[in-house]
């Protein structure tokens, strides 16, 4: 089995805080905790390469490593990726996730380990195994074993049981496992428990949702530019950029004029694929309503209508892929000058 | 007072043929297909076809719109899907012929995105009940100038008089088991349990049937569990595949079937509640709040809800549940839901997951395909270019038909790892 190992400049033998502009390199051996690695490997895995990057050069040149990362691990066909430890080094732990994730895009597995209060284990617990290690270097020896326990149930084909049974940090994904009791069964066995007040376990924690405070009013309605857009899926005729009809995973921005047949005619197609788009295809106003903002601006209601709409369809929608659109719509909208939004949902 | 007593004399059917008369003969279905075409002759409908499509085939069945187990009661006068087909007495009551191992299949492009697949063979009958029974395809376009909701209705209907004509054949033909439903008296010591029937009322051909009425016409409604084994439910939505609910389904409820298992055993089965999910803040109220004063009159100690559908619907999943446990009706949700869950309570801490739909399915190609396989391009939850070069089809769990409805009686649960 042909194993990657990431290291920041001081576990990778080239220096300690002097050298953390380091640029990546790539040895082709075990180094430093590497060498400790195979020997509880055992003979049927071998690090084939160590990538080595200075911890601030890493985070200060994200796109050039993470491309160089890439062809590595496709140069050295790895099998597996393991990034650190890192303890509670909050560079080199940001470092050893944004490895994990690289690897995870590419569909190799990857380890690592980390403290829990290490920001990587939050930024990037999603994208591979991060085991659960002490705080500090001293603790090399129980950190290695327990990323090299992880590690050999990943090469042998096995699949992980749950983190609390493993001793990673939850990645949070979701699975299919097939249980003796079918779905009717537990329900029944759960409600009776409650009932008389014995003890159940929950098979789905519920989420906890972020609470925003909406933005003060908008003071000077006279002078302000005003946008509408929708998560209603109502893209121009042909679905020329193929959104989704489902899950998502793009937003689109549109010139009203010229992708709607005019500014206030809203003349598109529905793709969403959670409601009948019968309504919606025989007059987009009903989703994306540009008639009536156009009247508002002629009244002088507001300042301007913003020409430009963005569209995604909501339906399904991964909640980080939906806050990401959300951040970047909004920038793009500040950038644009625009005051007030308003937003459709179906 | 005499409950309710509901015999299913079961007829076992191993196979499905097209012949002359149609009948059942040594635990096979023959089918005069001219009779049926004839008999299912609708204005609103053109190009009528029926097809035949048996466990383990390379036929993939696109894009579906019902899945219906024909049944009828022994005295022929219908009584399944009462208020479309049957006569209103002895629902839920007497006898019930059910031909078993085989079911009626209705595709149609009526909303694109929400029909779903049924393969008969490879990885997606793997996750789908009814690519193990013997299917009777009902397929037919729309006559023109019909629209989408005429052309569902229509369709529906189709499926439910096919499955009434074919029922007709097991009337006399001699049955191989009887499955007996009452509620008898048990112990009031034993916990009273019903069901929270939540049922897609959302209109735009989000809308299911009871007794023939649109759902979003009702209040909450209490209904015995054996009203649904006689089809009292139909299922009218295009919602999303895997979260339709097939009227096969309300006839073979997992839920029901376990609770009755259970009833004088560790439990009082003490009803079914059937809960219309409505669009409208004002009507997701009414209907909660109602449905729980239900549960409140026939004092229910806990319920169990399954979610028909999600994303909108967990509003009323939330509901239901914090009202119930504010009045001291224990509650376990049941939810088959990929990410993320748009609404949620602190009162929600038992909930059964039964996995994961968004797994990545290859789909071979097939021999033949019933319906309009191009479709698959247009389902909810397909990927951009979910065809491949080499025909084969790269889809979601969840555009497998009735997947959702299906998981209760399975043995899949979601684990977060």
């Amino acid at each position: 089995m042909r194993i990657i190992h990431y290291l920041n400049q001081f576990y990778g033998q080239i220096g300690g805080e002097s050298e953390a502009y380091c640029p990546l390199q790539v040895k082709e051996e075990a180094v430093g905790p590497g060498k400790r690695i195979e020997a509880m490997l055992g003979d049927d895995a071998r690090i084939v390469a160590t990538i080595i990057c200075g911890d601030n050069y890493f985070n200060e040149n994200t796109e050039t490593v993470g491309r160089q990362i890439e062809e590595a691990l496709k140069k050295y066909d790895a099998d597996l990726l393991i990034a650190g430890p890192a303890f509670n080094a909050g560079r080199y732990g940001i470092a050893c996730g944004a490895v994990c994730k690289i690897a995870y895009e590419m569909g190799i597995e990857a380890v690592s380990g980390m403290y829990r209060e290490n920001p990587g284990v939050e930024m990037y617990r999603r994208y591979g195994y991060i085991a659960s290690t002490a705080n500090n270097a001293r603790r090399m020896k129980e950190a290695l074993e327990s990323i090299c326990g992880l590690a050999k149930k990943i090469l042998s084909g096995q699949t992980l049981a749950t983190a609390e049974e493993e001793g990673y940090f939850e990645r949070g994904l979701r699975r299919n496992v097939y249980v003796e009791r079918n779905a009717a069964q537990r329900a029944t066995d759960m409600l009776l428990a409650k009932i008389k007040g014995e003890a159940f376990v929950t098979e789905r924690e519920m989420p906890v949702f972020k609470k925003f405070a909406p933005s003060p009013a908008i003071k000077d309605m006279k002078h302000a530019t005003i946008a509408v857009m929708t998560s209603g899926g109502l893209v121009p005729k042909g679905n020329p950029d193929r959104l989704e009809t489902c899950n998502c995973t793009k937003y689109k921005k549109y010139s009203l004029e010229e992708a709607y047949g005019g500014k206030g005619a809203a003349a598109g197609q529905v793709v969403h694929g959670g409601y009948d788009p019968v309504y919606g295809n025989a007059d987009g106003n009903r989703i994306l309503p540009a008639d009536v903002l156009v009247k508002l601006e002629e009244e002088g209601v507001f300042g301007k209508f913003y020409d430009h709409t963005y569209v995604t369809v909501g339906n399904g929608t991964e909640v980080d892929h939906a806050a990401e659109f959300g951040d970047r719509i909004a920038e793009e909208l500040k950038e644009d000058g625009v005051d007030g939004v308003l937003l459709t949902s179906t | 007072m005499n409950g309710l007593k509901l015999e299913l004399e079961i007829v076992e059917i191993k196979d499905i043929a097209f012949d002359s008369t149609t009948a059942v003969r040594d635990h096979i279905l023959y089918i005069d297909k001219e009779e049926l075409i004839n008999y299912l002759d609708d204005p609103r409908l053109q190009n009528m076809e029926v097809d035949l499509a048996r466990p383990g085939e390379s036929v993939r069945i696109i894009p579906v719109k019902d899945v219906i187990e024909p049944r009828i009661k022994d005295d022929g006068t219908g009584g399944s899907f009462p208020g479309f087909l049957g006569g209103y007495e002895g629902v839920g009551d007497g006898k019930t012929i059910v031909l078993r191992g085989c079911s009626v299949i209705t595709t149609g492009k009526i909303v694109g995105f929400q029909e779903g697949i049924i393969d008969m063979s490879g990885p997606a009958a793997r996750h789908c009940e009814f690519s193990e029974l013997n299917n009777v395809v009902v397929k037919a376009d729309p006559a023109d100038g019909i629209e989408p909701s005429e052309h569902e209705a229509a369709i529906r209907e189709a499926g439910l008089k096919a499955a009434h004509f074919l029922a007709k054949a097991g009337i006399g033909a001699g049955f191989d088991s009887v499955e007996t439903y009452q509620l008898p008296e048990v112990s009031a010591e034993l916990p009273r349990v019903a069901i929270m029937y939540m049922t897609i009322a959302q209109g735009l051909l989000h809308d299911n049937y009871v007794y023939g009425i649109d759902a979003k016409m009702l209040h909450p409604t209490l209904l015995h569990p054996n009203e649904l084994l006689d089809g009292v439910l139909v299922n009218g939505t295009c919602v999303v595949a895997a979260d339709k609910q097939t009227t096969y389904r309300h006839q073979n409820n997992a839920l029901v079937r376990e609770l009755y298992a259970r009833h004088g055993v560790d439990l009082n089965f003490a009803g079914v509640i059937v809960v219309p999910v409505r669009p409208e803040l004002k009507e997701k109220k009414r209907c909660c709040n109602g449905a729980v004063n239900l549960a409140r009159t026939i004092r229910a100690d806990g319920v169990i809800i399954p979610e028909e559908g999600g994303g909108n619907p967990e509003a009323d999943l939330m509901m239901t549940c914090r009202a119930c446990e504010k009045h001291g009706i224990k509650t376990v949700l049941i939810i088959a839901l990929e990410d993320p869950l748009t609404d949620t309570t602190p009162e929600a801490d038992a909930v059964i997951d039964v996995g994961n739909d968004d797994e990545v399915l290859t789909l071979p190609p097939v021999k033949k395909v019933l319906g309009y396989e191009e479709q698959v391009q247009l389902l909810s939850g397909a990927p951009e270019n979910c065809i491949g070069d080499d025909g084969t089809i790269q889809v979601p769990l969840y555009v497998i038909t009735g997947l959702h409805g299906s998981l209760i009686g399975s043995h899949v649960r979601g684990e977060v790892y």
